[in-house]
Order: structure tokens, then sequence, then C-alpha cells
């Protein structure tokens, strides 16, 4: 009995809820709107593609993305030849995207790297520039850096930052910086080399700046340390600010150069933010051992001596990581 | 004076605990063979003495592709030099041919006791072939061994988290853990 009773203001509660969810407009439009329903596909490419088409075209933010990953996961078991075909055929670019990188996942699986030749085609030489975003963005994830390699570098992320369509050079600068954090965690020298000549390449200091900036240069070959120091040199204040973080990320062996090279920045350049740039790269290289270097630089220009007084406290608690340094760093004076 | 330096020092230990940025990566089975199960996780043969690792076998020697075990794409250094064995050789301090991946802040995934074939070498790729399930280095049986460490210390939760256990089915479609890179 207590237990009926406690029950009903629940129910009415309901109730009520229900009937006022119902009179709002929008829910009701909702509830009876036609729903795009699965369908059953046959495991095959084109198969496969149809769904993902629809699902481009209808699907919600979730089951677009779980369409593209199907597919993903199933070219490992999927043709090549037909993989390849419906690469070279395609004329949707999302569903070009998702073709695409499933075409990568098969050329990288099956170690056949002349696998992509379709999709570096489409990369460089369609006529569409949503079409050539598209295949750039399909090498996302893959060592696509390798497998232009492997294949003679008949098309290479040099040319293919020179494009006239800003989305391509964009699918560009994403795809090294992905390929450098995510896969190799840093530690690549040919993908620090290919971030330094692509930004070298480019004509747009937007790019150049975010590749420099975010292409780990801990494993940076002495030729992409010396382009990457002759970027000092720009024209483009933001361009000489990100090579002189760069420039604090190079390996050990590379660290004398790039710290004389640095310290002339510092004292001759007159951008601000380039300065503090030089700062930052001068700590990187030294760390705890760049107290001394960094003293001497108090009084060449008064208004970064502020800054030269936050890294030398946050360089005095010997902290072993760049990113801890660079964080106590950035507490003390953001 | 030394409250402000005890002081300091925490907010430091404290920031080195929080930040230590990984990845995480999953980790199918190594093996595309329905027979692999697990055999040793944190404990060799479930009871034995400490182990940390996953131990995979489908009681094949030579025979089976023992393919990398993460998804996605990787760089794979491989640490070879080891004549083919099945049940153990004294090679490469007991790892036998094997295969690293190094991530961010000390961690890295290996997978060890390789029987070298064609497929073997450094390479960059997802879920390939890398060798053949053998057992050179320190080996009883072959199988294959893979574990997650940071500097050099092997931890448990990148398996423990997703209920892999001995007797888990280690099929190269499924799921075996989730290793920090």
């Amino acid at each position: 009995m207590g237990s009926r009773m406690n029950k009903a203001p629940g129910l009415r509660l309901s109730l009520r809820l229900s009937l006022w969810l119902s009179l709002l407009p929008g829910l009701a439009l909702a509830q009876g709107a036609p729903v795009a329903a699965p369908t059953q596909t046959a495991c095959t490419v084109e198969g496969m593609l149809d769904e993902v088409r629809v699902a481009m075209k209808t699907g919600s933010p979730a089951y677009r993305k779980y369409a593209r990953l199907r597919l993903k996961e199933a070219a490992i078991a999927l043709p090549p030849e037909a993989l390849g075909r419906a690469v070279s055929q395609e004329r949707d670019p999302a569903v070009l995207e998702a073709v695409g990188a499933a075409l990568a996942t098969k050329a990288s699986n099956a170690q056949k790297p002349e696998l992509l030749q379709p999709l570096l085609s489409r990369a460089s030489q369609d006529v569409d520039p949503g079409l050539r975003a598209a295949a750039v963005r399909a090498l996302q994830g893959s060592p696509s850096v390798e497998f232009m390699a492997k294949n003679g570098d008949v098309v290479t992320y040099e040319q293919l930052v020179r494009d006239s369509a800003p989305e391509v050079r964009q699918a560009v600068v994403e795809n090294l910086v992905t390929e450098s954090a995510g896969i190799y965690f840093g530690h690549n020298p040919e993908l620090a080399e290919a971030a330094v000549k692509v930004a070298a390449a480019s004509d747009d200091p937007a790019v150049a700046k975010r590749l420099l900036g975010e292409v780990s240069m801990e494993a940076a070959s002495p030729e992409a340390v010396r382009k990457l120091t002759q970027q000092l040199r720009s024209e483009d204040a933001g361009l000489r600010a990100a090579a002189a973080k760069a420039l604090g990320g190079v390996p050990g062996s590379e660290s004398a150069g790039a710290r004389r090279s640095l310290t002339s920045l510092y004292k001759s350049d007159s951008d601000l933010a380039v300065r503090k740039s030089a700062l930052e790269g001068l700590a990187r290289l030294g760390q705890s051992g760049a107290r001394p270097l960094l003293e001497s630089l108090r009084g060449v220009d008064p208004r970064l001596d502020p800054e030269i007084d936050a890294w030398l406290s946050a360089l005095k608690r010997n902290l072993q990581e760049w990113h801890l340094i660079l964080r106590e760093k950035q507490r003390l004076s953001p | 004076m030394k409250l402000k330096t005890l002081l300091s020092a925490g907010v430091a230990l404290a920031a080195a605990a929080w930040a230590s940025p990984g990845t995480a990566a999953t980790a199918n089975g190594p093996i595309c063979d329905t027979a692999a199960y697990v055999n040793s996780t944190t404990y060799y043969n479930c009871t034995g003495s400490s182990h940390t690792a996953l131990d995979v076998g489908n009681s094949s020697c030579g025979e089976w592709n023992h393919r990398g075990m993460l998804v996605g794409n990787y760089y794979y250094y491989y640490y070879g030099g080891c004549a083919a064995a099945c049940y153990g050789s004294t090679c490469n301090g007991g790892a036998g041919n094997y295969y690293v991946v190094s991530g961010a802040n000390g961690w890295d995934f290996r997978q060890l006791h390789f029987y070298a074939n064609v497929s073997s070498g450094t390479k960059t790729c997802d879920r390939c072939a890398l060798g053949l399930v053998g057992g050179t280095g320190s080996a009883t049986g072959p199988h294959s061994h893979s574990d997650n460490r940071q500097y050099g210390t092997r931890k448990s939760a990148w398996y423990t988290s997703v209920g892999t256990t001995c007797g888990t089915n280690a099929y190269c479609n499924n799921r075996l853990g989730v290793p920090t890179l």
C-alpha cells in the first residue's frame, strides 16, 4: 500500500512531462521525422561505399564516424585493386577521404606503399581543389612521408604545400603535425626534415609557422637544423619566432650552433616576440645549464629583463622535463 | 624557509605526477589464429613469479605471423640478430628478436621473442607482419611477449583495465589492452 502511494506522484509527474514535451513543436517534428535506418550492405568495396555515401549524406556525426572506421578496418581484408579503383573514380570529397584512408590502411598493413599511387595522383592532379584536399586528408595518420619516398618522391609535401587551394595546404600541415606526434612521437629525423623543407617551400607564413612550431625537431639532422637556422633571417617576424622556438628542440649534437644562432638573434632582432622566442629556445637548449647565458643577456632589452627573471626562476627548480619547465615559467610569467 | 622548500618540492612532485602526458593506444592480439590464448599476465602462468606483461601462444613455432599489436600506424624499431629458436636462446639479453615502439616521456611498447623472417626489420605500419611466432631469447616455448613500460618499469594497467587475463582469446581482432605511449 505504502509503495503504491509513493509511486503515484512520480507517475503524475511523468504524465505531465510527457504532455508538455509533446506540445513542443521541435520535438513533435523530430518524433515524426523519417529516420534513415542503416541497411544491410554487401561486404565488398562497392557495398561498403554505398553505406559510407548514405552515412555522409544523412547520418549523424557518430554514424559518419562509424561508417568511415568500419570501411577502414574492413580494408585490411578487402582487395586492394577494388579500393584503388574506387579512389580513382570517386567524385564526392567526403567519400574520397574515407576510401582513401581505407586504401592507406591497406597499404600500411600489407607493407605495399605502391598501393597509394591512385591516392597520390588525386592529391596532386585532380582539377577540383576539394577533391585534392580530401585526397591529402586521407593520408592523415599514415606514414605518408615514408610512403611518398618509397613511391619515388613523384608526389611530395613540398609540391602539395604550393597548391593554390588553402584547404590543400592546410591538409598538408595537419598531416605532418599528426604524423610527427601520433606515429613517431617526435623521434623521427625524416619527419623533422620534411617539416623544415615544406616550411621553406611554402609561400604561406602561417603554414610555415605552424609546421616549425608543432613538428618536433628532437631528431632533426644537421642539414635540417641548417635550414631551420636560415629561417631566423625570414622577413616574417612570426616565422622567425617559430624558428627560434623550434631551434630550442634540436638534438644535443646540434645545440652549440643553435645556441650561438639564438644568442645572436636575441641581440640583433628588434622584434619583441622574436626575442622572447629566442629566450625560450635558449632555455630549452640548456635547461638549468642555460642560466649563466640568460643572466648575461640581461640589459640587452630592458623590456625583457622580467622575462629573463621568470626563466631563471623556472630553471632554478631543476625540473627534469621540458614541459614541466615550460609550465612553471608560464605560471610565473604567462 | 624549510617549509617553503618542502612546499615547492611538493608542488613540483605533484606537477610531475600529473604532467605525464601519454597517448592511449589500442593493442589487439598478435596472432590471427583463434587458437591463440593469453597464458601469462602479471604472474608467469598466472600463479608463478612476477611477469607484468602478456604472453600469448597458439602452440606453433616458425609458422604463424607475429603481427604488430597496436591499432593504427606506429614505428616499430627492430632489434634482431638472433638465430631461429623455439625453446629459448641466449640473445639480446633474453628478449630475443624484438621490436620497440617508443612513445613520449619514457613510455614504450615492446613485442619479444620473434622468429625472424623476411618481414622482420624496422618499419612503420598498422598491424603488419613483423616476423613469426617463436621462442628466441629467454623462452621456455614459442610465444609472443608484450609489455608496456615507462622509463623501463613494466606496467600492468594497460591489460588489467580491459579485463585481459589468463585464458583470454588473443585472436588478432580481439582487444587485449590499451597501452600508454
